[in-house]
């Protein structure tokens, strides 16, 4: 392993389909992790089949990026028929890792491939000893739980001689990854085999044993937000910097990918960043979907501000929606053609996000659909053709505000 | 089967007639510490005495600092029990690298549900693992799987509290004092979750207890199986004799008498059978999955009466003007029709939908957004015979 001072962390995004993995590598991801139509922790998603994966591949490989297949339910002994043909088929598309959590599992990857094996975050792995226990099992990198701070995950890197992969934004589990099983026995839904409902995010009463009561959302995590972190990143590197959110939207995927690998690119070409700059990033963030943001235990010890405790709205929230994305352009029409995902209007502001560079603010004129009538207002799920808006291309996203100051 | 029980705070030990070893929690090591580490020789010697063995049990993980630190006091402490019970993986490296000889109870309770990863655990440590504590999600079946492949004790809940949840952050107050609290929500229909807060995290049991002693009693012969009794929290003066009776007897009726003097309500979690795999294929809309023979596309714009947008991936099939095909809606429609006006996006007219990613057609009443667009067949061009 060589020396990780100077060298700039991977970015890994979530691809929850296809469209979203081509978004996430045009925006910058230098990885992207997916999951099969089984084996992973998000069944509810949209995931990939067998094609899809090789299409992939493809697109990633030709552009020099990386793809990892997650694999990191707990598995039953029924649940593992046909993983040695799944693995076989992985190994044949030349995936670039697979992310494991069960020794089950891992086992029957090292029986029946030569994979690359990355251990998930849901084996809560959190020290030296540990991080040793899985390398003397074949992995070659550990997610590390998300209750490290930079420094003691950077400090595991060094002493157990393994590549460490970090969450850097996104939603969090409140318990320890792998730790919970509410879901099981409330629901019926196997929340270590992709089925997790989320009790977590639901509002509790408390009573606690002086007869205190209180309402809240105590058991919901504020999001991850890893963008005050960076710097910190020269003095304690780590080799991958994860994104949660296979669930999340293509404008979620692309604006956050593209505002992280802008901040690592200015980050490791500059002595550092300023705070100007860090805001700047961070304003990029809040156009995303998200929930509060906290530090995690990036920095210090998650207290409780990073949890919903008041009786507030602990949903998923943003000033911004995803207007659309770029289909096609037409140089001959002159013409860009938008699949809507939110409505806007004729003379609304939209933004347009170029995979590089700054973003375009246009006004949203001549709105015409294919038939050529104009129109006053778009649906969603619909596609329209606007005045082509120079260094459009396909796949970018164009996203719209919601909310007026 | 045997039995292995927790010691409470009353330090009521069970009856050595069939409890054959206590599990003492201590501060700093526990979920739920019962003791402080001045109490543990007094204890130890108890167990002896009484001819039972004594384990500690560390149901906590650790960061790296705080992991040297655990070992070294455990280590310690090591003298004055027969076995430790440890569920950080890293814990358990550290202590069996640095005592050889010392064997270990593994707690594999969070997940590990299949026999080749067991098998795993078993192999990588070896001879240091006396025994491996198995997930309270292990059904009766899994179970009787488990222990004809794996060469070792294992451990199962029978009787107690079920712990659902382990956080590190502290929930309930800021402080670092113990805290207990019980928690309901509009959105579930379970009412009162147990939660503790300690310096080491935020645990919450299910609101029922599992009660499973009934269900094997009578099945696991030898010593390869133990089950696990906590009665922490509960009448443990009262409950204890009830419990021998039952166990000497083996009866329904004395299972009966014995519930009827338990606080809490009893379930049987997943033993009698796991049924999380068929209720969460339910949840799957299978109309949604694709199937790619055939397969053209999505139905990513339905404007009625006039177009439809498909988007083609690189692997659909291609269409030709007038090819049969069908429309399958989310909701599991089949609609038939014919390919009319098929054009590019810019409205240019296609003669076939190859190299397209997204293509235009004529409307087919009903293929809404969301269907699915597959090739039915194609008719040949009728062949024109040249005039002789």
């Amino acid at each position: 392993m060589g020396s990780l001072l100077q060298k700039k962390p991977e970015i890994l995004s979530p691809a929850g389909n296809l469209e979203k993995l081509k978004t996430a590598i045009l925006y910058g991801a230098d990885a992207v992790y997916l999951g099969g139509q089984e084996y992973g922790l998000r069944s509810a998603a949209e995931n990939f089949s067998r094609i899809e994966i090789e299409q992939a591949m493809e697109f990633a490989h030709k552009r020099g990026r990386k793809v990892y297949v997650v694999l990191n339910a707990f598995l039953h002994d029924e649940d593992m028929q046909g993983l040695d043909d799944f693995l076989a088929f992985l190994e044949k598309s030349q995936v670039d890792a697979v992310i494991v959590a069960d020794l089950g599992v891992l086992r029957q990857v090292r029986k029946f491939s030569k994979i690359p094996i990355h251990l998930s975050t849901q084996a809560s792995c959190l020290n030296y000893e540990s991080a040793l226990f899985w390398k003397e099992q074949g992995v070659c990198r550990i997610v590390l739980g998300r209750e490290l701070s930079l420094q003691e995950s950077s400090q595991i890197a060094a002493k157990a001689g393994l590549e460490v992969e970090i969450f850097i934004h996104g939603s969090m589990c409140m318990s320890y990854s792998g730790h919970c099983l509410i879901s099981n026995f409330t629901q019926g839904r196997d929340s270590n085999r992709g089925g997790c409902a989320q009790s977590c995010r639901f509002e509790y009463s408390l009573e606690r044993e002086n007869g205190e009561r209180s309402q809240g959302f105590f058991l919901s995590s504020k999001d991850l937000w890893g963008m005050r972190a960076l710097p910190l990143l020269k003095e304690f590197p780590v080799h991958s910097l994860k994104i949660e959110g296979r669930m999340k939207s293509a404008l979620y995927v692309g604006g956050v990918t593209k505002a992280y690998r802008a901040a690592i690119d200015l980050l490791f070409s500059s002595p550092n960043l300023t705070e100007e700059q860090i805001v700047h990033f961070e304003q990029e963030l809040d156009k995303s979907v998200h929930r509060d943001f906290c530090t995690g235990n990036l920095l210090n010890s998650a207290g409780l501000e990073s949890v919903y405790d008041e009786r507030v709205h602990n949903g998923e929230k943003s000033d911004y929606a995803i207007a659309g994305m770029v289909l096609e352009v037409s140089q001959e029409t002159n013409q860009m053609f938008i699949e809507v995902k939110n409505s806007f209007n004729l003379g609304q502001t939209l933004e347009l996000l170029p995979f590089q560079g700054e973003n375009i603010a246009f006004q949203a004129e001549h709105i015409l659909n294919l038939i050529g009538k104009s129109l006053e207002r778009t649906k969603p799920s619909s596609v329209i053709a606007l005045p082509l808006v120079a260094g459009a291309e396909a796949y970018n996203i164009i996203r719209v505000r919601t909310q007026c100051n | 089967m045997q039995l292995v029980a927790y010691l409470d705070k009353d330090k009521f030990f069970p009856p050595s007639s069939f409890v054959k070893e206590v599990i003492v929690c201590l501060r700093d090591f526990s979920s739920r510490p019962v003791f402080a580490k001045e109490d543990l020789p007094d204890l130890y010697a108890e167990a002896q005495r009484r001819g039972q063995q004594l384990l500690l049990e560390c149901d906590l993980l650790f960061n790296s600092e705080e992991l040297e630190r655990a070992s070294a006091e455990l280590l310690e402490l090591e003298s004055n029990t027969d076995c430790l019970r440890i569920l950080d993986t890293g814990l358990a490296r550290l202590l069996v690298e640095q005592i050889r000889s010392l064997q270990i109870d593994l707690m594999v309770n969070w997940g590990n549900h299949n026999s080749e990863g067991l098998l795993g655990w078993n192999e990588a440590f070896g001879s240091a693992i006396r025994r491996l504590i198995l997930s309270p999600e292990i059904s009766h079946s899994m179970l009787d799987g488990f222990i004809k492949k794996i060469p070792r004790q294992v451990e199962i809940p029978v009787l107690g509290a079920l712990q659902v949840f382990y956080s590190r952050r502290l929930l309930l107050s800021e402080g670092k004092d113990d805290v207990q609290a019980l928690a309901s929500s509009e959105e579930s229909a379970h009412k009162n979750f147990p939660f503790y807060q300690n310096k080491r995290g935020t645990f919450m049991d299910h609101v029922r207890d599992l009660g499973i002693l009934d269900d094997v009693v009578n099945s696991f012969q030898g010593e390869q199986v133990w089950g696990r009794i906590d009665l922490r929290g509960r009448p443990s003066e009262v409950l204890w004799p009830l419990l021998e009776r039952f166990w000497e007897s083996r009866s329904a009726e004395d299972w009966l008498t014995f519930k009827e003097q338990y606080t809490r309500a009893l379930f049987k979690g997943y033993f009698r059978q796991n049924k999380s795999s068929s209720l969460f294929r339910k949840l799957k809309n299978e109309h949604l999955e694709k199937q790619h023979d055939g397969f053209v596309g999505e139905v990513i714009d339905y404007t009625k009466k006039e177009y439809i947008v498909i988007k083609q991936p690189v692997w659909g099939h291609h269409l030709c003007e007038a090819d049969w095909i069908e429309f399958l809606t989310p909701e599991g429609k089949k609609i038939g029709g014919r390919v009319r006006d098929l054009h590019k996006l810019n409205g240019h007219v296609l003669k076939d939908s190859e190299h397209e990613n997204y293509f235009v057609m004529k409307a087919v009443k009903g293929a809404i957004v969301k269907s699915q667009l597959y090739f039915t067949k194609r008719e040949e061009a009728p062949v024109v015979s040249s005039p002789s």
